[in-house]
């Protein structure tokens, strides 16, 4: 992530001065932060969380803000309604790529992680970005917000995208890190898409989810993991109701996808710092997820260098949980 | 180079995306869409669907998909 001055977590003051400067800004934070700040090439979402040059930590204090660099051709900030969702591809630009930030618990969230992989062009190119949300103590209290600082427009319910072009010498690339990788146990499959679920096959046969995480005695903070050619896609678990027979869970699970539960991560901070070691990035952009800061204990924790928010979502293509997505700029 | 798209190494991508290897994440993704599509309807219509989808993603993308189409197409 491109900060200023080697910080990335900016005073409101601060955030105003780039903005002025007519720099293209991809910022979050706290609502009522976002909501002062002057129209400009910008896109923000509210989060209070993030990775910082300090470590991980919450604040409503500052904003995060990643600046983008001086040479990129285009900058386009729109909405979405959720129906328009699909029609993100065709919005691409020919060389570039997109960030989206999407509010938690809206229907624009559900469609796009239920929806999205079916979306005619939509790995054509990269498409990057985050789920918005609060203070975990105000989930039901006040909404996620995105906004879109070209117009001064914010949304509970609309994804907000800026489309980015690249000159002609340079390409985009979004990527994961997963510390979760497939356990050996058990595979599940599932008979429909969704949020959640009541029915399972486990090793081809029929239970009740919420039951066989009882009986196994499953430790819900590992997610789900499945293989997608190569790539590993978690899903996390959000609540098991055994009264009703229903596992809830962050993002969708899908029929024809092959689940395993995942092996645990013993040490997350020095593992994802090997593993930064080993890819050697300098991302224009990153986000981790809330799981991550809460499950692994990150708070406090550094995380290799790597800035941004932490989230309730992370997207790179598709809706992603407990993983870091970040997107690099490459040279032909 | 990609496949012309009559070269039988296409079929070989489809009928074979359970092990196929990728490098790029969307490539991963888009090659695992089109696994689970073929999963849930394997009739040779939705095959040649989904050899039409792979042939237009690679050669779409083609400049991005370089450093992997040797490794797809082995």
């Amino acid at each position: 992530m491109k900060s200023v001055a080697n910080k990335s977590l900016l005073s409101l003051h601060e955030a105003v001065a780039l903005i002025q400067s007519g720099k293209n800004l991809l910022i979050s934070g706290d609502e009522s932060l976002l909501a002062a700040l002057p129209n400009g090439n910008w896109i923000g979402g509210t989060i209070p969380y993030f990775m910082c040059e300090e470590g991980c930590l919450s604040t409503r204090e500052r904003l995060q803000v990643a600046v983008l660099p001086g040479d990129i051709t285009a900058a386009t900030v729109r909405f979405y309604e959720a129906g328009q969702l699909p029609s993100i591809p065709t919005d691409y630009l020919p060389n570039g790529f997109s960030y989206i930030v999407i509010p938690a618990f809206s229907e624009a969230h559900r469609r796009f992680a239920e929806d999205c992989a079916s979306w005619p062009g939509v790995f054509d190119s990269p498409l990057i970005g985050w789920i918005a949300g609060v203070d975990l103590g105000d989930i039901g209290k006040s909404l996620p917000k995105v906004f879109n600082g070209q117009t001064g427009e914010s949304s509970i319910a609309h994804a907000a995208v800026m489309h980015l072009g690249l000159p002609k010498s340079q390409f985009a690339q979004a990527n994961i890190i997963n510390l979760f990788a497939q356990g050996s146990g058990d595979t599940l499959t599932f008979p429909a898409a969704g949020f959640e679920a009541s029915d399972c096959f486990v090793n081809g046969e029929k239970r009740n989810f919420a039951e066989y995480i009882a009986a196994r005695h499953i430790d819900t903070h590992l997610p789900l993991v499945a293989n997608y050619t190569g790539a590993m896609i978690n899903v996390s678990f959000q609540e098991v109701d055994p009264q009703a027979g229903i596992v809830r869970f962050y993002a969708p699970i899908f029929p024809g996808v092959e689940y395993k539960l995942a092996d645990p991560v013993e040490d997350y901070e020095s593992a994802f710092c090997s593993e930064l070691h080993t890819r050697q990035i300098e991302p224009l952009f990153t986000c981790n997820c809330i799981l991550n800061y809460l499950y692994a204990k990150l708070e406090g924790k550094k995380t290799g260098g790597l800035v941004g928010p932490i989230t309730f979502g992370e997207i790179a293509y598709m809706l992603l949980n407990q993983t870091l997505v970040y997107l690099t700029i490459e040279t032909h | 180079m990609i496949p012309a798209k009559s070269d039988p190494k296409w079929t070989r991508l489809i009928d074979n995306l359970a092990t196929v290897k990728a490098i790029n994440l969307s490539t991963k993704m888009f090659l695992n869409r089109l696994k689970i599509s073929i999963i849930m309807d394997p009739s040779p219509v939705n095959k040649r669907a989904a050899l039409d989808q792979a042939f237009a993603y690679f050669t779409k993308n083609e400049a991005l998909v370089n450093n992997e189409i040797n490794l797809i197409f082995a």
